[in-house]
């Protein structure tokens, strides 16, 4: 299936800048598509029909298959002083991209799949939040969402309430911002950035940006790589790989309805 | 070999001591992905390995008393399928829509066995253990079959997928072949609940060797 229109549209994240030093010469995908990459003073990318948009940002070198794409989103958190980037490398999941973002944006199952660290089973309840489009019409927030957490970060110290924010940006890219334990009126950023591969399989790059004086970069990368393995053992189990979207399957995330995506979906009929 | 469920009437999916009291595992019928697990109770049910909810697998479930849990978002279903609890949400009262499905789920002759059919399920007398399963590689011949590579006296067909047979070495048994579509299929055996611990190793051998005969069958 060739990529819907607005999936085309996007910028994708491909690895961390130093996973393409100078000399550098590699095959990558995305979209179904082979693309190389190469490294010979600057940065190239080409596709099928020839070179291709690249750019740095967020730590990540980022490729479009459009010639006309749409802006890379903005995080100006990125510009703090004082915050820490850490940055997980790729991780490949043999699952729709659309359900590691669904998968991210929902709190429900941290007390079965993160217990203990993310959720505890006597605190399983998901109170209202609200969702709203960002300014420029195309983002999704939801915002006001509180969970109790007995281990929120890696710099937490026991059990409490944590407020949220989670960002859908694009539809393969999701950031989580989570208040700061060490200081107070901040938030901490926790994103994944998609490369989708094929329909059924994606590489997920990850991203932590905290205020933390506490806790060593290893540590940090701890923390997140313990929670994503057992997200991954779940995205690899779910029937089907793809995101279902018709109403009477599950519930289809608003940011892949509104948008007419169908690139990595399964309609209901097919699974039925 | 490309076999549905819905089509083929009783499957033989494990032998009874597969899945214990208070676990689950994942069993591929024709080509049906299943959760089998037993609750504390002792009673073994078949049901589609997806959680009607983000569908996830239901073998990666934990059995609460005589209910399952999905790991996911830790919905709980009854022994009939339907969610009676959401946790995110404790003050619902789950709709009764929200239903697994479910296949019909015997135990007969130390074997489980499912169906989607209305159908009567397989009679078999006396009291049995179980054996061996083996997992065969190949696209699995049908029962008939695979019985004409090794000598019996007599045959008696338990459904599509099983037959108690009388061997001039091992005595009787109950064979029992299911089909897992692309993954191969499997072999179980199970021998008459006074079988002594000697006969028990003969026949896992036999059982074995029949493996081997319908694999270098297949290669053939
Ligand atoms: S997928 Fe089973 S409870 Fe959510
Ligand atoms: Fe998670």
């Amino acid at each position: 299936m060739t990529p819907d229109p607005f999936t085309l549209s996007h910028w994708y994240a491909i690895g961390r800048i130093e996973d393409f030093p100078n000399g550098y010469k590699g095959e990558h995908r995305i979209l179904s598509t082979d693309i190389a990459v190469s490294h010979h003073g600057e940065l190239n990318v080409t596709g099928p029909e020839g070179s291709m948009g690249v750019q740095t940002r967020y730590g990540h070198v980022w490729t479009t298959l459009s010639r006309d794409p749409r802006p890379l989103y903005n995080m100006p958190e990125f510009e703090e002083e004082g915050r820490r980037l850490v940055t997980a490398g790729a991780i490949a999941v043999r699952c729709s991209g659309l359900r590691a973002v669904e998968n991210f944006l929902d709190m429900a199952h941290f007390p079965f799949v993160h217990t203990g660290i993310l959720g505890v089973e006597e605190h399983a309840e998901v109170e209202k939040y609200d969702v709203s489009m960002g300014a420029a019409g195309d983002e999704i927030w939801a915002t006001k969402c509180r969970f109790f957490q007995p281990m929120a970060a890696a710099a937490a110290e026991g059990g409490q309430v944590i407020e949220y924010r989670y960002r859908v940006a694009h539809p393969y890219s999701t950031i989580l911002y989570k208040t700061c334990p060490l200081r107070d009126g901040h938030w901490d950023l926790i994103g994944l950035f998609i490369q989708p591969t094929e329909e059924d399989e994606c590489i997920v790059h990850s991203f932590v940006l905290v205020f933390d004086e506490h806790n060593t970069d290893t540590d940090l990368l701890h923390f997140q790589q313990n929670i994503f393995l057992q997200d991954r053992m779940v995205l690899e189990n779910q029937v089907p790989n793809k995101l279902p979207i018709d109403p009477r399957w599950e519930m289809p995330t608003r940011a892949v309805k509104s948008h007419g995506v169908t690139w990595s979906t399964t309609r209901f009929e097919k699974v039925a | 070999m490309d076999t549905d469920v819905s089509q083929v009437g009783w499957i033989p999916v494990a032998l009874n001591n597969a899945v214990q009291a208070g676990s689950a595992i994942r069993v591929i019928a024709g080509t049906d992905d299943i959760a089998l697990w037993r609750g504390k109770d002792g009673v073994a049910h078949a049901w589609e390995n997806r959680c009607p909810h983000r569908g996830m697998r239901l073998s990666y479930g934990t059995v609460c008393g005589n209910r399952l849990r999905c790991l996911y978002h830790g919905w709980i279903y009854d022994g009939s399928g339907t969610c009676v609890a959401i946790p995110a949400h404790p003050d619902l009262t789950p709709p009764q829509t929200i239903k697994v499905r479910t296949y019909r789920c015997v135990e007969a002759g130390a074997l489980i066995w499912i169906s989607d059919e209305d159908n009567s399920a397989p009679a078999i007398d006396g009291h049995w253990t179980p054996c061996r399963s083996l997992h065969i590689e190949v696209a699995m011949p049908d029962l008939p079959e695979i019985l004409k590579w090794t000598k019996v006296n007599s045959v008696r067909p338990l459904s599509t997928y099983a037959a108690d047979v009388a061997l001039p070495d091992q005595g009787r048994l109950i064979l029992a072949v299911h089909p897992m579509g692309s993954k191969g299929a499997m072999l179980h055996c199970a021998l008459p609940a006074s079988a002594r611990r000697d006969s028990l190793l003969s026949a896992s051998h036999w059982l074995g060797e029949l493996r081997s005969r319908i694999e270098q069958a297949a290669v053939v």
